[in-house]
């Protein structure tokens, strides 16, 4: 049995415009130990994902199923709900600036969810805590339990949200663009941690991102997303080795890589998002996409098995599918893409 | 923390300069002659300067003002132009029956305006939101003496459960004291939702709630705590309301309080006890900001004052 299994996630808004599908149709399994990357641009639906597993979207309604260790978790009751939060699935954020309460010190923030799960005393709560700030890389761990957020640059804030998370050593941790706002410098320290303790502890990681980059190297198997759906889903090498998706393509070439030639220019993929509050009829790309023919825009294409990468790869592209009228991409190499 | 509470006492005495001056300026620019008030529509013009010579007031202006700021240094704030007697002893008889009128008042703000509040906060756009909503709206808009002579007809006229009007026992000080709580709780009762409502969409919220609190917990322990912050400002700043509204208050409901005797003084010319006044409403003012800004340093780590 998988530790993850996401079956066909929705979550949809309701909002004064009309009902907005953050999230179509998702499915998704992971083992324990195991990472898994999620890429996609902002708004493709990673983080409304992301806390639809964590039960923190109140305000979307949310269809599918989320098997967790043998529990549906749309359907436990919050108190149950609670009892997982923090505890066996840990989440960690985009903003290390503002996700910690400025008016506690972090010391208190970190007992306070040891001794709320584990029920140990203050102590040996205070002791675990300043056991996670070593563990994270935090000097003088004992003194900078009595610190307050603000007394933290934003890489040390980010490795006591990765201690927070770390707690209670959960079974599996999202980390939704938690380099994102920081120093680029920084990033590569934080990823390469939150790696390494995962790694040690046999924790199961979904890394969000919308920087394939941040992918490379650092998870087991990738999902993109566009739109709130997802487009392809590979294992990490095979992704980047056999794009089979035009957005991936674009997203690769928007990318700057070490194993491409430094001349060619890093280009960004032209036009905008779908709206979803009125998502096209056919593929979401289609209006963004070079390779886009007429049954793009009549008919929406599945998640189904590359017709070139059949067992290694899921696409979302008539081109890609050896369908009846499609597969005009079938063995396409994105590096030196021809004009459809 | 104490040299930080010395040093904005210190900050405070060029404010307080600038009272005296106007607290000054403002009782002798004002037509009138205390000198022609004090001896009446008898008096001859003889008894007139024989009174205006006692009284100082032919020095010349910056002496007047100069004998005045020795008088207050050493405690004297002079006598009533009025009946005579010491201004110090007048403010003290008076200031004690308003302080326990602004108590109740403040009390009653917290008490009612903060839960309500909170309350409001957590049961967004429900009929219990609604309902406090309403209400603080109710608070906020009755005009004093309306809510006062509604409260005196209700609790004093019709069920006779409380006096109306005067001082005396604790009893005298409910209704006026409520009635002049009801304005700044519903303010308070405003200011704490739309805090609560902002703290709990901040990140470190879903921060705690990602780590399996309870909602008592992310609601008191991480949201209100972050919340109080402006709650305090507002309620210290209301302190001042509380004071003006004290003028009309206790108009009302014929409560001997300053609020009265201020008004009396006015009326009077009795420019000893206006000045007095004037100096201890800025006073008790400033001391409130004062006792704001100490509350912020101690729950606020992000405001230094090293
Ligand atoms: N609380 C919300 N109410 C309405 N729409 C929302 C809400 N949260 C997110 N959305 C919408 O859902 C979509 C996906 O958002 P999000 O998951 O944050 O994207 P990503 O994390 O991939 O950048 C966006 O169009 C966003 O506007
Ligand atoms: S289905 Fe058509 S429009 Fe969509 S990505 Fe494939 S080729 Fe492009
Ligand atoms: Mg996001």
């Amino acid at each position: 049995m998988p530790l993850l299994d996401v079956a066909d996630l929705s979550a949809t808004f309701s909002t004064q415009q009309g009902d907005l599908r953050a999230v179509e149709g998702v499915s998704f399994q992971m083992d324990e130990g195991t990472t898994l990357g999620i890429v996609g641009e902002s708004g493709s639906g990673k983080s409304v994902m992301a806390l639809s597993i964590m039960g923190l979207i109140p305000s979307a309604r949310l269809g599918g199923r989320i098997g967790f260790e043998g529990d549906d978790l749309l359907s436990l009751p919050d108190a149950r709900m609670r009892r997982i939060r923090g505890s066996r699935i840990a989440m960690v954020f985009q903003d290390p600036m503002s996700s910690l309460n400025p008016v506690l010190t972090v010391g208190l923030q970190l007992t306070e969810v040891i001794r709320l799960h584990t029920g140990a005393s203050r102590p040996e709560a205070r002791a675990r805590a300043e056991e996670l700030l070593r563990t994270v890389g935090i000097p003088e761990p004992r003194r900078r339990l009595k610190d307050y957020p603000h007394q933290f640059s934003g890489g040390m804030r980010q490795r006591v949200m990765i201690a927070l998370a770390l707690a209670c050593d959960p079974v599996l941790i999202l980390a939704d663009e938690i380099t994102t706002a920081l120093d680029v410098t920084i990033q590569a320290q934080v990823l390469a941690l939150l790696k390494t303790l995962t790694v040690e502890r046999q924790t199961a990681l979904v890394m969000i991102t919308h920087d394939l980059g941040v992918v490379a190297g650092h998870t087991d198997r990738v999902l993109v997303m566009y739109g709130g759906q997802v487009v392809e889903q590979a294992t990490t090498a095979e992704l980047f080795e056999h794009p089979r998706m035009p957005y991936t393509w674009g997203l690769l070439d928007s990318m700057p890589r070490m194993d491409r030639d430094r001349s060619k220019p890093l280009v960004p993929i032209e036009g905008v998002p779908p709206d979803l509050l009125d998502p096209p009829k056919g593929c979401r790309f289609r209006d963004r996409c070079r390779f886009a023919r007429d049954i793009c825009a009549s008919r929406a294409p599945d998640l189904a098995p590359a017709a070139d990468r059949p067992g290694a790869h899921l696409v979302r592209c008539w081109g890609t599918q050896d369908r009846a009228g499609s597969g005009w991409l079938i063995g396409t190499d994105h590096t030196a893409p021809t004009e459809a | 923390m104490l040299l930080f509470a010395l040093r904005r006492l210190l900050q405070l005495v060029p404010v307080l300069i600038g009272v005296l001056v106007i607290a000054f300026a403002v009782t002798r620019l004002t037509p009138g002659d205390p000198a022609e008030i004090m001896g009446g529509f008898e008096a001859s013009d003889e008894t007139i300067a024989a009174i205006r010579e006692d009284m100082g007031l032919n020095e010349p202006i910056h002496r007047q003002f100069v004998i005045y700021l020795g008088n207050i240094l050493t405690g004297d704030l002079g006598r009533s132009y009025y009946n005579g007697r010491e201004v110090t002893r007048i403010i003290s008889e008076t200031l004690p029956r308003t302080a326990a009128l602004a108590g109740v008042a403040l009390a009653f703000t917290l008490i009612v305006g903060i839960p309500l509040g909170v309350v409001s906060a957590l049961r967004k756009d429900t009929w219990i939101d609604l309902g406090a909503r309403t209400l603080a709206l109710a608070g906020v808009s009755a005009p004093p003496f309306f809510a006062g002579l509604l409260a005196i007809l209700v609790f004093a006229s019709y069920l006779r459960i409380l006096p109306s009007y005067g001082a005396g026992s604790w009893l005298h000080v409910v209704l006026p004291g409520v009635t002049l709580g009801l304005s700044s709780a519903g303010l308070v009762m405003r200011l704490t939702r739309s805090a609560m409502l902002e703290v709990l969409n901040q990140n470190y919220i879903r921060t705690a709630r990602a780590k399996g609190l309870p909602p008592r917990m992310v609601n008191y322990r991480h949201a209100f705590r972050n919340a109080s912050i402006p709650i305090v400002t507002i309620t210290g700043l209301q302190l001042g309301s509380l004071l003006s509204g004290a003028v009309l208050t206790e108009t009302v409901f014929a409560y001997p309080g300053i609020g009265r005797l201020l008004v009396r003084s006015i009326f009077e010319r009795d420019f000893p006890v206006v000045q007095g006044l004037i100096l201890l409403i800025a006073v008790i003012y400033l001391v409130a900001n004062l006792l704001v800004d100490l509350f912020y340093t101690l729950v606020d780590p992000r405001i230094s004052h090293g």
